[in-house]
């Protein structure tokens, strides 16, 4: 073994390396990148298998959406029906349930995150914002027709636009989800996108 | 460059650690005898290396530890070579420590002035057994589960302190999330710490005496760096080699999740304890136990303790050296016998087993035979197994000794074949628990999984609860059969005289597919029935068993009607069956059912069943079928072996759409009480995982 077995104080080391003769100092010299060589993939070995198991996160391919209880085929979750929002133009705020997992864990009807959902006419299909912030993913509230972020009071009309877009801390409008309504049911596809940076990029 | 390096020198003093470390004096040369220690310290550093890696993976709970070392070995990428690397890393530990003692006491390196640096290597023995045995139980499958539990209680049979000791180790009275967060902290901390600790002083102590050369001198002396160190290198590439190839070739094990309800037959120690488990099974009883987990194998250890001064002079030295082979030597000794008497059936050819074991198998039948026959007044009677064999060797003019000696070895091999079943059994239940995990683990753990599953409980309940009186077996044999002794009863007829009463109720492998519907309207086989008086078992009776249906209206109809069809006959009989196996939607027939559907024969089979006159009279004429017909009087066959029918069924069989009243044959109601479920034989839950297994409705996955 190389460096971790040897670094106790030496029992009189020799004050210098026998001198050898020239054949001598080649062999040594083999001998030395070989033990060199050997040390360095042992001890390299176990380390590489480390990491790449470390870098799991990193390569690993999502599996195929899971299936959601009443979900659609492209994974849209139900989240409301309309006869929920009655009011045309008021803002509804409503959970989204759905299979969570999370490594070995499978999590049925969990909540995995909040939507608001507002219509704009009897006829047209809700507008859904995620209430996760642009900015740094904190949880957006509605107050009044404002959407407000409690932790760096970024500001959005109810449209989902930055009130002041020159001082908001978030660099973008609300996230917008898109929507499907099939019969009474309302769907969404469930997002999430990248944080505090200007362009939507999903997660 | 080497301004830089002198700076570093000039603050730190590096090249004189270098210089120290490297240039340690060999001599008489390099040498591979000298590997040892080395390939040990590198293994030490391969697990801490891995270990710390799968820290990374690892939650200790008894509700997450299974589910994420099911995880690392099978999800995450390269996590089944990280797990098999330190897996096999631990046990080739084993060997080398054995080796390096070997050599040390062989090389008499243990005598003075190294007498505290043996001991230093002892306590790192006893800290790497410490380790493995810590490690085995992390995973909380069954195999650590069950094996662990055995270390612990020795721990508890310590006089004094042992009860204490024990749940303080296990961190209450019961295996649980203490169990695995005190093993975990064990095993990552507190054990690699002190190994830490006392490896810096063993390996301290070592450069202060320097190495204990092996006389007499080969060659001149050199250094450590670079020649030993080649060797030391060479030697660590080869461990390192063989754990890659092992994990590669022979994943590491992963179990059932611990099931603390569920018996362990497979449960044995790692293979390296397996010599203590031998040893163990000598002693019996309380003190014995004492004496051979405790006294024994603190003795051995107090003789190595000893070592140093036993061995100064020559002949204590001879005598160590004469001592540690006989450790290890018993020690290999008792692996072997461990093993040969686990496994040794499998190594025996069958035929040659029933050959040879065919006198005994005779005895030992004719015995209970005998027993059976004449109860108390049975020669057999009352006598110890070692008379038994004395009379019947008496009586058959056979060879007392011989019968004996084989019907040890008859035991042994019935022991060895147990064994081997039990482990296959839990193969089978670890790839299961695995398929089942693949769907995602519940936020209750695996082990909800493997209690949810049909596949794995219904053989169980149905072995608990049905197979007293039904079978559960397919063509070749392969099942659940139960033993069924007949039993007799007074007879009514004739006061005094006993009349035999048969058990034995229909065979329920494949019950409701159009096989098994075929075979019960064949009039040659819906009553067979087969009494063995001699053996006094009662089997294979698959439709009506020994049960008064055997001679009932139904058995009647099929054997005087259904005998002699013509072939349109014949067709529509083929069409009812196919028709009535639909009712009950078995997955297996999901295809056929769906093809009967398509082209008419479904429709066609139950207009048969509600219309069709045959000799004896219409089917409705008994059953009720959707529409047509009464309950009351046969079974009803709308949603025949259906899960609700089923469900219903055992449930209550005595109720007016099974077999009204009287009609019902001894089958008990497993639910009768739906409002007060306590009062039930079966959970509803229990009920249904039978139900499923029965009507081989279970998860499976795709490509299966």
């Amino acid at each position: 073994m190389s460096k971790p077995s040897n670094t106790g104080p030496a029992n009189k080391p020799a004050s210098t390396p026998p001198t050898k003769p020239n054949a001598g100092e080649d062999r040594r010299g083999f001998v030395a990148i070989a033990a060199g060589a050997i040390g360095a993939i042992v001890a390299a070995v176990p380390v590489l298998a480390g990491l790449r198991v470390f870098a799991d996160p990193l390569t690993r391919t999502p599996k195929k959406k899971s299936t959601t209880d009443g979900a659609l085929e492209n994974g849209m979750i139900r989240v409301a029906t309309l006869d929920a929002m009655p009011e045309i133009g008021k803002v509804y705020r409503f959970p989204v349930v759905a299979t969570r997992e999370d490594k070995w864990s499978r999590y049925d009807a969990h909540p995995i995150g909040t939507v608001f959902l507002r219509r704009t006419s009897a006829a047209e299909r809700p507008v859904a914002f995620t209430s996760v912030c642009p900015h740094l993913g904190c949880s957006v509230d509605i107050k009044g027709d404002v959407y407000k972020c409690p932790c760096h009071n970024s500001t959005w009309t109810i449209e989902g636009e930055r009130i002041n877009p020159e001082s908001c801390p978030s660099p973008r409008d609300l996230d917008e989800l898109e929507v499907e309504v099939k019969g009474n049911d309302v769907f969404i596809a469930y997002k999430r996108f990248r944080g505090g940076i200007e362009e939507q990029i999903e997660e | 460059m080497n301004k830089l390096l002198a700076w570093l020198d000039d603050r730190t003093g590096y090249r004189g650690l270098m210089h120290e470390a490297l240039y340690e004096r060999i001599p008489g040369g390099a040498r591979w005898r000298y590997v040892w220690g080395s390939s040990l310290v590198f293994c030490f550093f391969v697990q801490v290396v891995t270990g710390i890696f799968l820290w990374m993976a690892y939650s200790p709970s008894a509700q997450t530890a299974w589910e994420s070392v099911y995880y690392i070995e099978f999800e995450m990428d390269g996590g089944s070579l990280l797990r098999g690397i330190h897996h096999y890393t631990a046990q080739l530990m084993v060997v080398l420590l054995a080796l390096h003692l070997l050599q040390v006491v062989i090389d008499g390196a243990y005598r003075a002035p190294r007498e505290i640096n043996f001991w230093l290597g002892l306590v790192l023995m006893k800290i790497v057994l410490g380790l493995a045995l810590t490690g085995y139980l992390l995973p909380w499958d069954q195999k650590g589960y069950w094996a662990t539990q055995v270390a612990t209680k020795i721990a508890g049979i310590v006089p004094l302190v042992g009860p204490w000791l024990q749940q303080a180790i296990v961190g209450g009275k019961e295996y649980g999330h203490h169990t695995l967060t005190r093993f975990f902290a064990l095993h990552a901390g507190v054990l690699p710490g002190l190994l830490v600790a006392v490896l810096a002083l063993h390996l301290a102590l070592f450069r202060k005496h320097g190495l204990k050369a092996k006389e007499p001198l080969r060659k001149p002396e050199t250094t450590f760096w670079p020649e030993q160190v080649l060797r030391d290198g060479v030697a660590c590439l080869a461990v390192l080699v063989t754990v890659v190839l092992l994990s590669i070739f022979a994943r590491a094990e992963l179990g059932a999740p611990a099931d603390p309800a569920d018996s362990y037959d497979a449960a044995r120690p790692e293979w390296y304890f397996l010599f203590l488990f031998q040893f163990l099974k000598f002693f019996h009883g309380e003190t014995g136990e004492l004496i051979g987990a405790i006294v024994v194998p603190g003795a051995v250890m107090l003789l190595l303790f000893l070592m140093p001064f036993i061995g100064r002079s020559q002949v204590g030295h001879w005598a160590n050296v004469l001592f540690i082979f006989l450790v290890l030597g018993g020690a290999a000794l008792l692996t072997g016998m461990a093993i040969y008497e686990d496994h040794h059936a499998a190594w025996t050819n069958a035929d040659a087993a029933t050959e040879k074991f065919a006198d005994v198998r005779k005895m030992l039948d004719t015995i209970e035979a005998d027993l059976r026959k004449n109860g108390g007044k049975s020669i057999y009677s009352g006598k110890s197994e070692a008379e038994r064999i004395d009379i019947y060797a008496q009586a058959t003019k056979s060879s007392a000794e011989q019968l004996a000696i084989d019907h040890y070895k008859y035991q042994a091999y019935r022991k060895s074949q147990d064994h081997i079943a039990a482990n296959e059994l839990a193969e089978g239940n670890a790839q299961r628990s695995h398929e089942l995990a693949a769907t995602g683990i519940p936020p209750h753990g695996a082990l909800k999984l493997v209690h949810d599953d049909p596949k794995l409980q219904g053989p169980r309940l149905f072995a608990k609860h049905c197979a007293s009186c039904h079978d559960h077996v397919d063509e070749e044999g392969n099942g659940i059969r139960e033993p069924r002794p007949l039993a007799y009863v007074p007879d009514a007829e004739n006061p005094g005289q006993q009349k035999l009463d048969p058990r034995g109720a229909p065979n329920l492998y494949g019950f409701a597919t159009r096989k098994w519907l075929a075979g019960l309207l064949d009039p040659k086989r819906i009553a067979a029935a087969h009494e063995d008086k001699e053996k006094w078992l009662v089997a294979d009776a698959p439709y009506f068993g020994n049960t008064t249906h055997r001679d009932g209206d139904m058995a009647g109809f099929v054997r005087d009607s259904l005998s002699e069809l013509d072939a349109e006959g014949k067709a529509t009989l083929e069409k009812v069956i196919a028709a009535l196996s639909a009712e009950a939607a078995l997955p297996a027939h999901k295809e056929l059912d769906a093809a009967a559907a398509k082209d008419g024969t479904l429709e066609a089979g139950r207009t048969a069943i509600a219309e069709h006159a045959w000799e004896g009279g219409a089917c409705i004429d008994c059953h009720k079928f959707h529409d047509n017909g009464d309950l009351g009087m046969a079974p009803e066959l709308t949603g025949y072996g259906s899960r609700q029918w089923l469900i219903d069924f055992i449930g209550n069989p005595a109720h007016a759409r099974f077999y009204e009243g009287d009609k019902n044959d001894r089958m008990p109601a497993f639910a009768a009480d739906a409002g007060n479920p306590a009062n039930n034989l079966l959970t509803r839950h229990e009920l249904e995982l039978i139900v499923d297994w029965l009507r081989g409705d279970w998860y499976r996955p795709l490509g299966d």
